[in-house]
């Protein structure tokens, strides 16, 4: 049995498969939100109005993937905006407030890298709809991706008083991006089913693949420990505030249309 | 949200809609492209601002209570009345402006209260009517010493949104030096 | 940024700003004063950067405005975001303003038709473009026209 039929036939399959696309969806969802906090704040026009489409095209992703969690039976809405903050599946490092431009650009380099891989991975899946979905977003995050290298390179590679800042933020920013793999229980399912292989063998591949952009700028890739939580529901006072304001309109009326 | 996009760009649609045709050229260039884009965030207002006028009376009652909040600075908008305006005539003749300040307030009038009596809400001022047989609204008078207080930064939330821009500006200093000195290697 | 020549039609009195147009005397450096000049560097300052779109291929690249950057990747990168979120777009190009050369706004004169040129436009040859355009019709019926 392929790995398509097993999906279709074995219902823990499914529900590993749903719990996929739901981190996806929520990662989506909450680094959007945190890019769309730079609209009216960027060093520059140009990158401020770049940003803000980056921003603008997340949100528009994570709508799809949770169009796609809820084809099960469920509203996209509800999922986005209606469960308590424990129940969203991002990596931590999403939720983190912008802390400075080279921290958000150091953030997007990461979270770019891990997001390609993972959508390549869906793309793979034979899982239709959601493998041609993951076929149509490689095309815009690879944009992203020009964006925050570019920035970066300019950044870490200008003078010495940046390529400090890069450097801090890339050090605080490392043990939360490792918490982009954390694994719970779906991934042993996903992977016996043969979505994907092991957590850590996808962690050494996006290691790999950020080193290509890191290392040229002459940055330290940092050895800590990774900083787990977000894929089981732990969050952080950030992310109440995020959600409380993410979710301000919603809950003043959840059966209103908007 | 949806006052300020159906009415704040609907205003601004005025004004720019005019300076298509004036004599800057720089500005009468870049302007096809913006009321283009001006348009769309228009209908996408509309959208909103309909979805709220059909929906629940609490959504109703935000709706009319937003429209209330920005009711005088859609009128101050097009700047003062004709008779006190210090630089208009200077500015027709030379063709910088197209059309007066009143014109294109009238011609707000004329586009936008039909779509909020359509929908049933109420315009927040009880002085205004449309003369008849004329294309022509009267109006109360706003006080217009508060449009040239915000005009020098004084309105409520100036000095708050100055600040903040200004510390992102100076925070991102060190962002414009390192794209400069990256660009001269 | 100007351009050497306003292709709109301007009322009386109206101008490109000071500056704007091409430096006269093909010098960047803004000298002036040798004799009729009709040509010069935009006059931009170094990090304002023309965008042109290719809508589709085949189609030619046009000037859509201009982006602040400050290096051609930066310009392109941001110039996608600004110019092609809305527009079809295959290709875009970036040339620093400065690089534009341009002929000056009273070197339109040049450019208008002063006598008749009227030999230089089909329609003035009524009979010829009927025998062309029948024999035409002729040797290409197998193709759609």
């Amino acid at each position: 049995m392929n790995s398509a039929a097993r999906a279709a036939a074995d219902p823990r399959v499914g529900a590993a498969f749903r719990e996929w696309l739901l981190r996806a969806a929520d990662d989506e969802l909450i680094i959007g939100h945190r890019h769309s906090e730079w609209t009216g704040f960027g060093p520059d026009i140009e990158s401020d109005v770049a940003m803000s489409s980056i921003a603008q095209e997340e949100i528009g992703h994570a709508r799809a993937f949770y169009a796609q969690v809820a084809a099960g039976g469920g509203d996209a809405d509800r999922l986005a905006f209606a469960r308590a903050p424990a129940d969203y599946r991002h990596a931590t490092l999403v939720e983190r407030e912008n802390d400075g431009w080279e921290w958000s650009i150091v953030r997007l380099v990461l979270y770019e890298r891990y997001e390609a891989e993972r959508l390549r991975l869906l793309s793979a899946s034979g899982q239709e709809p959601a493998a041609g979905l993951a076929r149509t977003l490689l095309r815009e995050e690879r944009y992203h991706a020009l964006f925050a290298d570019a920035w970066l390179t300019r950044l870490a590679r200008g003078r010495e008083e940046g390529h400090r800042k890069v450097q801090a933020a890339l050090d605080a920013a490392w043990p939360e991006a490792l918490g982009f793999f954390e694994a719970t229980d779906a991934d042993a399912t996903l992977e016996a089913a043969g979505f994907v292989d092991s957590p850590a063998a996808q962690r050494r591949r996006w290691d790999a693949a950020v080193r290509q952009v890191l290392e040229p700028c002459g940055l330290a890739i940092p050895s800590a420990s990774p900083k787990e939580g977000g894929r089981r529901g732990q969050h952080t006072p950030e992310f109440d505030r995020l959600h409380d304001q993410m979710t301000e309109v919603w809950r003043s009326d959840p059966e209103a249309r908007w | 949200m949806a006052i300020i996009q159906v009415f704040v760009d609907g205003a601004a649609m005025q004004t720019q809609g005019a300076l298509r045709s004036c004599s800057y050229a720089p500005y009468a260039r870049v302007l096809k492209r913006i009321c283009y884009e001006e348009d769309f965030h228009i209908q996408l207002g509309l959208d909103v601002w309909r979805t709220l006028a059909e929906g629940t009376p609490r959504q109703r009652a935000m709706l009319q209570d937003a429209l209330r909040r920005w009711w005088t600075p859609l009128i101050h908008f097009f700047g003062m009345p004709d008779r006190v305006s210090p630089h208009t005539e200077k500015m027709l003749a030379w063709r910088i402006k197209v059309k007066s300040n009143e014109e294109l307030r009238q011609q707000f009038l004329r586009r936008f209260v039909p779509i909020i009596l359509e929908y049933g809400l109420e315009v927040p001022d009880p002085g205004l009517r449309r003369v008849d047989g004329e294309d022509r609204y009267v109006y109360t008078e706003p006080d217009w010493e508060e449009l040239k207080r915000v005009g020098r930064n004084g309105g409520p939330k100036s000095a708050e949104r100055l600040a903040l821009r200004q510390r992102f500006y100076r925070q991102h200093a060190w962002v414009r030096e390192a794209v400069i000195q990256w660009a001269a290697a | 940024m100007g351009r050497g020549v306003n292709a709109e039609e301007p009322p009386e009195g109206a101008r490109e700003p000071a500056g704007s147009g091409a430096v006269p005397g093909g010098d960047a450096s803004g000298a002036t004063g040798r004799g009729e000049s009709w040509e010069g560097r935009l006059d931009a300052p170094p990090d304002v950067w023309a965008v042109f779109l290719q809508a589709r291929t085949r189609d030619p690249h046009i000037h859509v405005g201009d982006v602040h950057a400050p290096d051609a990747e930066m310009a392109l990168i941001v110039a996608k975001e600004n110019y092609t979120r809305r527009d079809p777009c295959v290709n875009l190009w970036v040339v620093r303003a400065r690089e534009i050369h341009a002929t000056t706004e009273d070197a339109a004169e040049m450019f208008a038709p002063a006598t008749d040129k009227s030999y230089r436009f089909g329609g003035s040859y009524r009979k010829q473009q009927q025998i062309y355009h029948s024999g035409w019709r002729l040797s290409h019926r197998d193709e759609d026209q």
